[in-house]
């Protein structure tokens, strides 16, 4: 679903994604780990076609990003790092603007059955700019589904949200990739890997450190956070 | 108190030139002072309708004016601002997260603000105007103007900081307040013919210099600052909004259009945002009325100017500033991940103000009707379509979807002004020699498609 081949972003002297080599199979829930700055965000604005990478290739759903990232990004889902839906729409009417740019039918009730899951029907008809940022996350979650796509990339999909939240949007992601559907996520959060990810990949001063399973020897018993902290220190 | 005094200086640099790169930013005192220069040089044509009087008349209410532009960005401007930066990166709400107190910080913020504009606006403007008085015999006292100019300036950038903060303390009831003002301006006003325009006490001062009026201007400006001050609150009365789906609504009625969601998300924009429909009245009609008033004045100065040809003229360029309004509070960053280019949101703003040019043209038909020109209409509409579309053209080529700041970059804002000036002024001029060759002005239309082409492939490559 994912291949990237010696994908390098350099600004200036910083190369915040240095020469990084990814995999990610269909029905995979694959976590990209790593510290704040490590090339994270950068990765996946590379992976969506926000910005173009220094060197290398990058085929999402098998369109070469460089080439059509408009296409990439009709297929996929995609939630960025800061939640900005445009000020002056009501959370409703922002979902049924993203639904008329991917000119969709009959969205309605998707709409309604996300506003109900993430329980935020309440809060529909207000700006998005007077939004919470939990509110704004979840907005963000239902736009990026909206469209039913195979592929969803997210960045720090539950950073805003509380626990009860969180529980509800992990569960759910679950069920997504169980159900064949492929979820690229990026955390700093190790826990939310260890509990939700069939694979991950460890960046760290935007080099790929570790590639693998969860249940990659090279982990072995260890909490993740162990493996987590030999491959950074 | 002094750390914080220079960190907020740093702020309010970093932050103008994140916009327009430091070295575009640090030139823009100089395009100021080229301006004023270019307005006391002007004073060779229109010295003969407008008295030195109403020059200095003019030059003290413009920088009270742009002292209260300076003062009101705090209440109007924090939309923007709070789009871009988020509230809690700027370091007037750091009370909230340090232990400063809100007074200080405010105190702070006021005086920086007074030393930063007066480098930034005051002094280049006034060295540009002395300097190109100086060009053409005409004497001003540096030091003296300088001063009152700086004290106008001050006057409104205080009186405006006390505004908002009876807004902040009496939310709508304050609004109320602030009504009230327009009509007790007029009420002050009436019968006077204005003459009592002339009582501004920064402008007595440099007529009539005395240690009263000094004092007197002085506390004009201290006192709103030091009411401000005690009864200050940073956070504005806001409540949360609630609208029904007017979205749906309205691209159910447009469906047949295929950018109808943009225009009304565009709309709804427009219309929630601070200032609403009154940003169409103050920033657009109420000038354009101001130039339909001034505009016969200058047949004392160029006898035989067709006045219809340089209205239609200036409401065209009038019109490129709804533009602005429809750019000022989007950013790309919304829309970078679906499935959009910068040029499909481009498109999409030209399609809203081609919509939103209904109103200077219907503003043009009035004139050319007023003017009992109706014969000549083809020629007029035609010359401000041309010219509003042409404008707007060399504005999305030279500031994308961030208009509102680049034009403050000195390069970009020399650059508009070079593209666009000697155009229009050659229409004016085509239309002195025969009317006829207004037509001339169609040749615009094909150049601003070419220069909107050369657009969506120059900002296409702008990354987020």
């Amino acid at each position: 679903m994912i291949i990237v081949k010696d994908l390098s972003k350099h600004f200036g002297d910083t190369k915040a994604v240095n020469n990084v080599n990814l995999e990610v199979k269909k029905g995979e829930l694959f976590g990209l780990l790593g510290p704040n700055g490590s090339g994270k965000t950068t990765m996946i604005k590379m992976l969506t076609g926000q910005i173009k990478p220094t060197a290398g290739e990058i085929f999402v759903h098998g369109v070469n990003v460089l080439e059509d990232p408009l296409r990439v990004k009709e297929l996929v889902g995609i939630i960025p790092e800061q939640e900005t839906p445009p000020s002056f729409l009501t959370a409703e009417e922002y979902l049924y603007f993203v639904a008329k740019i991917r000119k969709l039918e009959d969205f309605e009730e998707k709409c309604e059955w996300w506003f109900s899951y993430l329980d935020f029907a309440g809060q529909r008809d207000v700006l998005c700019k007077d939004l919470s940022r939990g509110t704004r996350q979840k907005l963000m979650l239902a736009q990026a589904f909206l469209h039913e796509p195979e592929l969803v990339i997210i960045d720090e999909p539950l950073i805003n949200l509380d626990p009860l939240m969180q529980r509800k949007v992990k569960d759910f992601l679950k069920d997504y990739a169980g159900k064949g559907g492929t979820v690229f996520i990026s955390t700093h959060i190790l826990d939310i890997a260890r509990e939700i990810c069939s694979s991950m990949g460890i960046i760290y001063k935007g080099n790929l450190v570790f590639s693998g399973s969860m249940d990659d020897p090279a982990i072995g018993e260890r909490p993740l956070e162990d493996f987590f902290l030999e491959l950074v220190n | 108190m002094f750390e914080l005094f220079n960190s907020m200086m740093k702020e309010e640099w970093r932050m103008h030139s994140s916009f327009f790169g430091n070295r575009g930013f640090a030139l823009f005192p100089l395009v100021i002072a080229a301006i004023s220069m270019l307005f006391s040089l002007s004073m060779i044509i229109f010295g003969r309708i407008i008295s030195q009087a109403e020059v200095l008349l003019g030059l003290h209410y413009l920088l009270l004016f742009m002292g209260s532009m300076v003062g009101g960005f705090g209440l109007l401007g924090r939309e923007v601002m709070n789009r871009r930066f988020g509230q809690a990166s700027l370091m007037a709400y750091s009370s909230r997260t340090l232990p400063i107190s809100e007074r200080i910080i405010f105190t702070n913020f006021v005086v920086k603000d007074v030393i930063y504009y007066f480098f930034l606006y005051v002094l280049p403007f006034t060295t540009g105007f002395v300097a190109g008085a100086l060009l053409i015999d005409l004497n001003y006292p540096f030091i003296t103007l300088l001063t009152t100019l700086f004290l106008a300036f001050c006057t409104g950038l205080s009186f405006v900081f006390l505004l908002s903060t009876i807004y902040a303390n009496l939310g709508k009831k304050g609004l109320f307040l602030l009504l009230l003002i327009p009509v007790v301006f007029l009420v002050f006003f009436q019968g006077t013919g204005f003459n009592r325009l002339y009582v501004l006490p920064p402008l007595v001062l440099y007529t009539n210099p005395s240690a009263e009026i000094f004092i007197i201007a002085l506390a004009l400006v201290i006192l709103p600052s030091v009411i401000s001050l005690i009864f200050l609150k940073v956070d504005y009365p806001q409540s949360q909004k609630h609208y029904r789906n007017q979205f749906k609504e309205a691209v159910e009625r447009l469906g047949f259009y295929g950018y109808s969601h943009f225009m009304v998300k565009d709309y709804l924009d427009f219309s929630r945002s601070e200032g609403g429909a009154g940003k169409v009245v103050f920033s657009f009609l109420v000038p354009v009325i101001l130039v339909w008033f001034f505009l016969p004045q200058l047949l004392k100065v160029v006898p035989g100017l067709d006045i219809l040809v340089v209205f239609a003229v200036v409401v065209g360029m009038m019109a490129s500033s709804m533009y602005n309004w429809l750019v000022e509070y989007d950013m790309f960053s919304s829309y970078a991940f679906l499935p959009l280019t910068v040029p499909d949101v481009l498109r999409s703003k030209l399609n809203s103000y081609s919509v939103l040019n209904v109103i200077p043209l219907a503003v043009v038909l009035i004139a050319t009707i007023y003017a009992g020109r109706l014969y000549d209409i083809v020629h007029i509409v035609l010359l401000f379509v041309a010219v509003s579309l042409y404008v707007v053209s060399v504005t999305v080529y030279l500031t994308g979807l961030n208009t509102t700041f680049s034009l403050y970059s000195a390069g970009t804002f020399a650059s508009y002004v070079l593209v666009i000036g000697p155009v229009v002024l050659g229409m004016i001029f085509l239309a002195q020699l025969n009317f006829h060759f207004v037509l001339a002005s169609v040749a615009l239309i094909p150049v601003a498609f070419f220069v909107l082409k050369r657009s969506f492939i120059k900002w296409s490559s702008w990354e987020v």
